[in-house]
């Protein structure tokens, strides 16, 4: 077991297998963490790193029970359900992909959901053990008292109808030989694979017989009935579900179809899996059965307060004594919106000042706004003075990257300026998705503890997970399909280059395209469907409507970019029919690029 | 009684030095578009048993000569269509020549195999030979010395188990996943299958080779990971040492795999894969070996041998009179047992 899971690198950190009690330890409570709590069926949505794990395993009692804070007491109270955490991933689907892939279709969505029900079980037997022990923390929860003898007999009436060959006699046991039965059905399919005359025999395997929710009920059923819960609900926490085989999915999903009250479920799922308009399995049951939760923040202001929690308590794990903005470099001007931001003197009075001199367009666009570019604070109509703030990362930008050579603005090369040095271009940069945010943190909290803690370093930071993230595109495996313009990290260059001459072009445009608009069509016919849940799963692409995307925040500091979505422009335009676009076959577009 | 497979130490030799036909029954061979993938074929001379199994793609390179060698000297070229008929028919092969046919003494040239090849031969020796009285050498010979090209890895299309036998089958997904990842130049399928498995404990194993000028390029390639990745545990093999390696690395496995879930990803040199794929296979169920992939995409890259050859034995069935601890020469008897080393 991981003993400090937030000590981690960049890019990596998943509470699969990290204790519950642990989890609780370090935990901060995003707002969407409320709408999860509630008894009911709910599908979390979010990219890598959005928190989806962390948030399924603090739905499990032990990690209640561990969970320090003055919000603990609402959740505990709002968890009327047992919790029964069941992981899969990417590792284990794939095993059971590979060590199937010999057999017909119809065995191996058989074996497939077999497996499944099997840790499903498991886990169900692991949180009925668990519930039965007296906890010793100061708030237990979800404990009852069963007698041994009631124990025993529960699982005697069990083990035989779920498929194993001998009599157990605890919870425990059960969970044990559901282990036991799991590794049988490994070596029998290894067997079979090797062995033809084997298949037969795999296919009267025992776990073949068992339908999960099929065999849960007798169980949940009477152990209810043994501590007086009747209608007590075991709600199941599954985790990725989407790297669960299509068909395995859609079965799990199916239980949310109210087979009975007693068992719910709660999913997570990458967010690409929603995009799809093939993958339906959910999109009719959206507010019917299921309630979906996006751990994205499409506003990112709504995340600040979640973001400053979180690295508040970084600092206080470590025992380092900052506050976040100290840590972070103050409050940062880029993203303020606070009047005083534009007082003479301040570094975005400097900057409008400073653009209005070298910038013919610029300086028509404050005239034409009635905005005098020597004291842009004084601007007291409030209309005036909300059209300046809007435009001001623009503003910024545009005069720190554009310089005026011989009376023609050209773009200027500099090592990254202070630009995004502050606690709000932080939280926003990050997206509020935490592995992000921890690990900036960290990266910080290395140069405090130097006492290398400056702008300057901050500046750098940032600029350094910028660019790792950004080369980490290169290592997402694609589908074979897809054309060399298309690879991840030609797509983001592609698009961040074209918001960046937006950004940066002749004409000053204070509300520049900073997203873009994909249709059904391209979708299928570029083949661009794949690497697009690809690319919003790893949090590169963030979608900000059904069709329309922006590029993460974190790619700003690498292309210049605003820390807005901006106006749309159509994927396709921005594509283009130029350079090595010509490989995919797009035509020339009715929209032009500004 | 039947033992269980024994793992032996293959003295380094020179292609020069290699026995030949007097030593191996029977040889198996790649060809494909590496000159290397002829060198030690040429090396054992007149083997009575001897196959290679073409490359489905990239026939380019050295391919067309590589053939015009098998086929001028006399070896069975696997008459087969693609790739996916590739490990039914290595383990045909291997079967079909096991010791009722008199072989005894197999040679595997895994220089210029793929990895998949490398474990339908271990799974097949594994799971049809066991109880054959049978000694199969897989033998490797470096390239020489080449620097990585500068960005110029293929994307990656695939990061998967390298197949189903080698998948492992895990009944605690709870435990955490412990990676073991053999570096060579090419970070971003490092990367690549760090990103998929998101391990919760990751350790390498960085190959040093002879020229002191490989490891420096091997380092400089993957300083990124070694920046931005919490490497438990770093060991570094000497690729001329395959033997203790794979010691190294079986008994890394041994202590970690009862309370995690196992994944090794054999990058780098053939070598290191081949010490993989017999520890997972001395591990059935425990390890998952992921091959990290860009298929078709993958680029040629003409490599020749740099003249030394280096193996390990693999020894199944009852042992036999004489046999002893300690390395010997290619062909030569050899024997260490696994358990008594760990």
């Amino acid at each position: 077991m991981t003993s400090d899971p937030i000590t981690t690198t960049y890019g990596h950190y998943n509470a699969r297998s990290v204790d519950p009690r642990v989890v609780a330890e370090h935990f901060v409570a995003p707002p969407q963490f409320w709408e999860i709590v509630p008894e009911s069926n709910t599908v979390l949505s979010g990219p890598r790193g959005s928190g989806k794990t962390t948030l399924l395993k603090m739905l499990e009692a032990t990690a209640l029970e561990r969970w320090e804070n003055l919000q603990a007491p609402r959740a505990r109270e709002a968890v009327t359900y047992s919790g029964v955490f069941v992981p899969a991933d990417r590792s284990w689907a794939g095993q059971v992909d590979s060590v199937y892939e010999r057999f017909d279709p119809e065995l191996r969505t058989a074996l497939g959901l077999a497996c499944f029900s099997l840790h499903m079980l498991r886990g169900l037997t692991a949180c009925a053990a668990m519930r039965i022990v007296p906890s010793k923390a100061e708030h237990p929860h979800d404990r009852v008292s069963m007698e041994r003898d009631l124990e025993e007999r529960i699982v005697r009436e069990t083990w035989e109808n779920w498929g194993l060959n001998e009599p157990v006699g605890t919870f425990t046991g059960l969970r044990f030989a559901l282990s036991d039965l799991l590794l049988d059905l490994g070596k029998c399919s290894l067997r079979a694979r090797r062995e033809p005359e084997a298949v037969a025999q795999l296919k009267c395997h025992a776990a073949l017989d068992l339908k999960p929710v099929e065999a849960m009920i007798p169980f949940i059923e009477r152990f209810n009935h043994a501590v007086g819960q009747e209608a007590h609900v075991w709600m199941f926490l599954v985790d990725e579900i989407e790297f669960l085989p299509p068909v395995i999915r859609s079965d799990i999903l199916g239980l949310m179809r109210a087979h009975d009250p007693r068992i719910m479920q709660k999913c997570s799922l990458a967010p690409y899996t929603s995009i799809s308009s093939e993958d339906e399995s959910l999109g009719a049951w959206v507010g019917h059965d299921y309630q979906p939760v996006d751990l994205t923040f499409p506003d990112k202001e709504k995340g600040y307060d979640f973001n400053e929690e979180l690295v508040r308590g970084v600092l206080a794990r470590k025992c380092i004594d900052l506050t976040p903005e100290d840590l972070l470099g103050g409050r940062g001007e880029f993203e303020s919106d606070r009047t005083e931001a534009y007082a003479p003197g301040t570094t975005n009075a400097a900057h409008i000042q400073s653009l209005a001199e070298k910038d013919r367009s610029f300086r028509e666009w404050l005239c034409e706004h009635g905005l005098d570019a020597g004291a842009p604070g004084v601007s007291s109509e409030t209309e005036r003075a909300a059209t300046l703030r809007k435009a001001m990362p623009i503003i910024r930008l545009r005069d720190e990257f554009l310089r005026v050579e011989d009376g023609v603005l050209r773009r200027r090369s500099r090592k990254q300026p202070r630009t995004y040095v502050g606690a709000l271009s932080a939280y926003a940069i990050c997206e509020g998705n935490p592995r992000l945010l921890i690990a900036l943190v960290e990266r910080l909290v290395r140069l405090h503890l130097s006492k290398e803690l400056d702008d300057a370093h901050r500046a750098d930071s940032i600029d350094s997970a910028a660019r790792e993230y950004e080369r980490h595109l290169r290592a997402l495996a694609i589908p074979a399909s897809l054309p060399l313009g298309l690879l991840p990290r030609n797509l983001v260059d592609r698009i961040g280059k074209h918001f960046e001459e937006q950004v940066l072009a002749a004409e000053f445009d204070p509300e520049p395209a900073l997203s873009f608009e994909v249709d059904r069509e391209d979708l299928t016919r570029l083949g661009l469907k794949d690497v697009l849940m690809q690319l919003v799963h790893y949090g590169a692409f963030v979608p900000i409507s059904d069709q329309r995307f922006r590029l993460a925040h974190m790619f700003a500091p690498n292309f210049h970019l605003p820390l807005r979505r901006g106006r749309p422009h159509a994927l396709r335009s921005i594509l283009g029919p130029s350079g090595d676009s010509r490989q995919l076959s797009i035509d020339a577009t009715e929209e032009e690029s500004a | 009684m039947i033992l269980p497979p024994r793992v032996a130490p293959l003295a380094a030799s020179k292609l020069e030095e290699l026995p030949g036909d007097e030593t191996y029954d029977a040889v198996l061979a790649s060809l494909g578009f590496e000159r290397r993938c002829t060198e030690i074929p040429a090396a054992l001379g007149e083997v009575v048993k001897r196959a290679a199994v073409p490359f489905f793609d990239r026939r380019e390179g050295s391919y067309r000569e590589n053939e015009r060698f098998f086929r001028k000297s006399g070896w069975e070229l696997a008459a087969i269509e693609n790739e996916s008929q590739v490990p039914a028919w290595i383990s045909q092969w291997l079967r079909e020549r096991g010791p009722e046919e008199g072989v005894r003494r197999l040679a595997v040239d895994v220089s210029s195999m793929k990895r998949t090849r490398i474990a339908a031969v271990v799974e097949a020796v594994i799971e049809h030979l066991t109880a054959c009285e049978l000694e199969i050498d897989f033998l490797y010979t470096p390239s020489s010395f080449r620097a990585p090209a500068e960005n110029n890895d293929p994307p990656v299309l695939s990061v998967r188990p390298v197949s189903g036998y080698f998948a492992g089958w895990w009944h605690d997904l709870d435990a955490p996943l412990h990676a073991i990842i053999g570096l060579g130049y090419e970070l971003e399928r490092a990367s690549s299958a760090i990103d998929q498995l998101e391990p919760e404990i990751l350790e390498a194993f960085i190959p040093v080779g002879t020229d002191g000028a490989y490891l420096t390029a091997l380092e400089r390639a993957n300083q990124e990971l070694f920046d931005t990745q919490d490497l438990k545990h770093v060991t570094h093999y000497e690729v001329a040492d395959p033997f203790t390696c794979f010691r190294t690395l079986e008994s890394r496995v041994h202590g970690i795999a009862e309370r995690h879930r196992v994944a090794l990803v054999p990058l780098g040199p053939k070598i290191f894969a081949t010490c993989v794929l017999i520890v997972a296979a001395l591990h059935p169920g425990a390890v998952q070996v992921i091959r990290v992939s860009a298929e078709e995409r993958e680029h040629a890259v003409d490599y020749r041998s740099d003249g030394s050859v280096y193996g390990l034995r693999l020894v199944l069935g009852p042992p036999r009179a004489g046999s002893e601890m300690g390395p010997a020469n290619p062909g030569s008897m050899a024997v260490a047992d696994v358990e008594d080393d760990r």
